[in-house]
């Protein structure tokens, strides 16, 4: 049995190796102009700048519809143009969250397996990973999510062994930081919290699963279980309730979340185009999308590490509730695309696509801390061998899909950029009056011009006195054209301003129109006084 | 030595003998209304807006700092004696241990304590027990008397004199104590049985510049009810993790008010306690810093009495805020040498734990009150207060700071393993609104009253278990 005794050592180099093998991949990336690929990421790196940049700057610019703390993190750089246009102001600290993740995973695996190969092992399924690599290098939270759901697991397993406060506290925060960075990681409280008294009532037992033994130790250790619990669940329910605490403070409502026009489900539904979704009441076709998207973003090994995981579940031991942990996400989106709360497209299955396919990324830890335990179930050294061979030839073959990647990108960003940069040329100065509740944050980026020269929604009352009578504030007005669908799903939550009233701008004002299709510029000549 | 009647040993500009005045207070406020009104005047900004600004901005050091405090408490060298070190003692070899318990109107409770000293591992022989008695409080002398307690235990008569209080009494038997090292117990006091070879031990472990060891205090009625559970969780951060950590920065320590171990010779030659202080203990600990010496921590815990009852619990902490603002004025009435002697850092510390002490609970409940009018009326005024600026570090210090201080008597209670107590730590908010009254009380008290000593009610667990 090998001791941690260099696990500083090994954990210093483990982070600068993967710090390095991040920028090497993130210049590839930025070589070839994907870091923007997805419109989130330029959301993301928006929502950051407009605290510092915007007709109001302030923390209220952070929103209320995506936890906050990748933006928050991002605010370090987006401050400045270079880093902020190119996008590395959210490559940067992604970065440094994919070395954090590779340090856990190898930290976490050496505390299950107390073997250096098969850590290495894990850390590689990990690190090489192609997807992961990409969302380490681009604004997105993804890497976020990935890192707390693994550091909130390994702390808990690591609390579970060493029984000190500070591992639980770090679990514990973990959970809370997880909080701040998808809606996806909530459930996982509840998980833990079953985890907490599994361990107390079953495995501390030596996994008795009588019902008698169960309530035996439940009253056994009552006070036990519940002071954990309570301990453990506080900083994450601190977090949840922080942000209702923020939205209901700043934004007026502490659903806003579920409420506001931009809310997950309204967009996803809008966005996707699909009125019926197909997985919606339909268990198997929900397991089966899922599955594919995190086939196609992890791998085929995770077919392999289902198997593992279904032998390791023979014996229900700490180190097995722990990957089950990892393996909750699964359980959350099939959930989440049976109730119809989301939506995934996946390129082999109707409605054909890769809409949202990302999700199925955050499994990469279930997979990786889950493919070792082969070598703890077959214990023959010729065996050991081969298959470390295969795995070896399927890792490399999974990495060398790089030269043939291609992360999903907008449809729409070439069009976009050339709108954005006919803005650009057009505009003469003056404030722009962002006529829609939509915030054209992807227009606003690439067009360069300042975001404190727009008015958009989130500077009320301006935007709202603006709506009605532009020329007191604006020289310029941004008419956003909804869709049909768009238009079913949300016109009623945006109130009283589309299209058809943008049209009595014609009347009330002398105006310059330049149309970019869905997108109009109009610039305010003179007050029509006839 | 003759003793004087009021048993002060330590010049009066170190002692709380002479008050601040109000004349001196109202200058000091007149000075500093003045340098608001002055700001206003220069640069047109509200002094209300600076006040609220440099509080967040204490509120937020506060923050920080305790959470330095206890991630460096498990660094911190808390004295660990184990067993075994404990059987190698040669007790033969052991010098003589002084032991001082002042009584007043306790006689209900102090049998638990005479039981637990006689059961204690020291050899009697060089057991020194001072039992100190108030002149005027016949039925516990009567008791005491009664008692036929071993020769090792000596009975000492306090003079009815002014000032009344325990530091007095703690002087007049300091004079007749025999041992090379002192201790305190209080009357409800349950130490542990092998304190004082642990102390001694430690005596032996540590550099000689340490002269007091201070052993951790907890609570033996701790479920007695939600007061007591409060005050437990307070007690099990505040001695387990913001004690050493003070301690393994070598920071100055207010010391609890029993259960700390002195060598005797240096405690004289400092003059003992401040007879007029009413928390003498956190005066002592500041004046042992100043005069270059230190005070540890150790691992042995002497349980006490919980208050149990509000008005009461009231009672002792105003003596205690009370005590805290008298050591505050003691020891800035020349700053400048207080700050040679502590050094910038311990100065801080200094100001922060023992000057800040008394202010923050009357702040809380300050801002509270504010965040509740917001809530109620969104009034512009508030809202005008808190600039942008002022607004998310408050925001911040508000859900943050306070969720961090709940959290950490949480982690208090799961350090001694309280797990049923962890619940009502959510109810700290609660506790410390009590605080704030406290600290009203004692203000007004350190104006009208200085030296009365709020006589805490003990036994009251006790009455209820018979």
């Amino acid at each position: 049995m090998e001791k941690p005794l260099r696990s500083k050592t090994d954990s210093f180099i483990i982070f600068y190796f993967t710090l390095i093998l991040g920028i090497i991949f993130a210049f590839w990336i930025l070589s070839r102009g994907l870091i923007l690929s997805y419109s989130d990421a330029i959301y993301r790196l928006s929502i950051a700048r407009s605290i510092i940049d915007s007709l109001e700057p302030g923390l209220v610019n952070i929103g209320g519809i995506w936890p906050p703390l990748p933006q928050i993190v991002m605010l370090i750089f987006v401050w400045n143009d270079f880093l902020f246009y190119s996008g590395l102001a959210g490559t940067i600290p992604s970065l440094i969250i994919f070395s954090f993740s590779c340090v856990l995973i190898y930290k976490f695996a050496y505390e299950m397996f107390e073997d250096k190969k098969l850590s290495l092992l894990s850390l590689s399924i990990y690190a090489a990973n192609i997807n992961i690599l990409y969302f380490s290098s681009v604004p997105m939270s993804e890497i976020y999510s990935s890192l707390f759901l693994v550091s909130s697991t390994y702390y808990f397993y690591k609390w579970t062994i060493d029984n000190k406060i500070s591992s639980l506290i770090l679990a514990g925060f973990s959970v809370m930081l997880g909080t701040f960075v998808r809606y996806d990681l909530w459930p996982l409280l509840l998980f833990f919290v079953l985890l907490i008294i599994t361990k107390f009532t079953i495995i501390d037992s030596k996994i008795d699963f009588s019902i008698k033994n169960f309530i035996k130790n439940l009253r056994l250790n009552y006070h036990k279980i519940e002071g954990v619990i309570i301990f453990y669940a506080i900083p994450a329910i601190f977090g949840i309730s922080g942000w209702i605490f923020y939205s209901w403070i700043i934004l007026g409502d502490p659903l806003y979340f579920l409420n506001s026009v931009y809310a997950a489900g309204h967009l996803d539904i809008a966005s996707s185009g699909l009125v019926n979704l197909p997985t919606k009441y339909n268990l198997s076709r929900s397991i089966l999308i899922y599955s594919s998207a995190v086939i196609y973003m992890v791998g085929p090994i995770f077919l392999l590490s289902i198997v593992i995981f279904i032998y390791m579940l023979r014996r229900l031991d700490m180190k097995t509730l722990s990957i089950f942990i990892l393996f909750t996400p699964f359980i959350f989106y099939i959930f989440s695309l049976y109730a119809g709360n989301g939506t995934i497209r996946v390129p082999n299955f109707f409605p054909y696509g890769k809409w949202n396919i990302r999700y199925g990324l955050i499994m990469l830890p279930f997979v990786a801390l889950t493919i070792p335990n082969i070598f703890m179930i077959i214990t023959s050294k010729i065996k050991k061998k081969i298959i470390f061979i295969i795995f070896g030839i399927l890792l490399i073959n999974y990495s060398f899909l790089i030269f043939d990647f291609q992360p999903i990108e907008d449809q729409n960003a070439p069009s976009i950029k050339n709108l954005a940069r006919e803005i650009n040329r057009n505009y003469d100065g003056g404030k722009i009056l962002v006529a829609s509740k939509i915030i054209p944050w992807e227009v606003m980026y690439y067009s360069h011009i300042p975001y404190k020269e727009y008015i958009i929604l989130n500077n009320n009352p301006i935007w709202n006195e603006s709506i009605n009578f532009p020329s007191n504030h604006s020289k310029w007005i941004l008419d956003i054209e909804l869709n049909e669908l768009e238009r079913n799903y949300l016109i009623e939550d945006f109130g009283k301003f589309s299209e058809i009233e943008a049209k009595s701008y014609y009347v009330k004002y002398n105006i310059q129109t330049i149309n970019y299709g869905k997108i109009k510029l109009l610039k305010i000549k003179e007050l029509n006084r006839s | 030595m003759k003793v004087k009647k009021d048993a002060l040993f330590i010049p009066e500009k170190y002692s709380a003998k002479n008050n601040i005045s109000v004349r001196t207070i109202g200058l000091l406020l007149l000075i500093l209304f003045s340098i608001l009104l002055g700001i206003w005047l220069l640069f047109g900004i509200n002094p209300i807006i600076i006040f609220i600004g440099l509080t967040t901005i204490y509120y937020l050091f506060s923050l920080l700092f305790k959470l330095y405090l206890v991630s460096n408490s498990k660094n911190s060298d808390i004295l660990k004696i184990s067993e075994k070190d404990i059987k190698d003692i040669n007790n033969k070899k052991l010098p003589h241990y002084s032991i001082l318990i002042p009584l007043y109107r306790e006689k209900e409770i102090v049998k638990q304590l005479l039981a637990e000293i006689k059961n204690m591992d020291w050899p009697k022989d060089k057991l020194d027990v001072k039992i100190l008695l108030e002149e005027d409080d016949k039925d516990t002398i009567g008791y005491i008397k009664n008692e036929k307690l071993p020769n090792y235990f000596d009975i000492i008569i306090v003079p009815n004199s002014y000032p009344k209080t325990k530091p007095k009494a703690l002087n007049v038997g300091m004079m007749r104590i025999k041992g090379k090292y002192v201790t305190i117990y209080d009357a409800e006091d349950m130490p542990e049985k092998d304190q004082l070879k642990k102390a001694y031990l430690s005596f032996q472990k540590l550099p000689k510049d340490y002269i007091c060891i201070q052993a951790k205090l907890n609570y033996y009625n701790k479920d007695q009810n939600w007061l007591t559970k409060l005050f437990t969780s307070e007690y099990a951060t505040w001695f387990d993790f913001y004690l050493p950590g003070l301690m393994s920065k070598n920071y100055p320590i207010p010391l609890g008010g029993t259960s700390n171990h002195f060598k005797a010779d240096i405690l004289k030659k400092i003059g003992a306690w401040d007879s007029y202080n009413v928390t003498e203990d956190c005066d002592l600990g500041m004046r042992i810093h100043r005069l270059g010496y230190k005070i540890a921590i150790m691992d042995s815990t002497t349980w006490e009495e919980a208050n149990s009852e509000i008005d009461n619990w009231i009672r002792q902490r105003s003596r205690w805020i009370k005590g805290y603002i008298q050591t505050f004025i003691v020891h800035m009435r020349n700053p400048r040498r207080t700050l040679k002697e502590f050094g910038l850092e311990n100065f801080i510390v200094f100001l922060f734990f023992v000057g800040a002490s008394p202010v923050t609970p009357i702040l809380n409940l300050f801002f509270w009150i504010l965040t509740i009018v917001w809530f109620l009326t969104h009034a512009s005024f508030i809202q005008y207060l808190f600039p942008p600026m002022i607004f998310y570090p408050a925001l911040f210090s508000l859900y943050f700071g306070n969720f961090i201080i709940i959290y950490l008597s949480m982690v208090g209670c799961i350090n001694r393993e309280f797990y049923n107590i962890i619940k009502w730590s959510l109810l700290s908010p609660v506790y410390w609104l009590l605080m704030a009254f406290a600290a009203i009380k004692a203000s007004w008290q350190m104006i009208v009253n200085p030296h009365f000593w709020e006589k805490t009610k003990h036994g009251l667990y006790l009455w209820k278990n018979h």
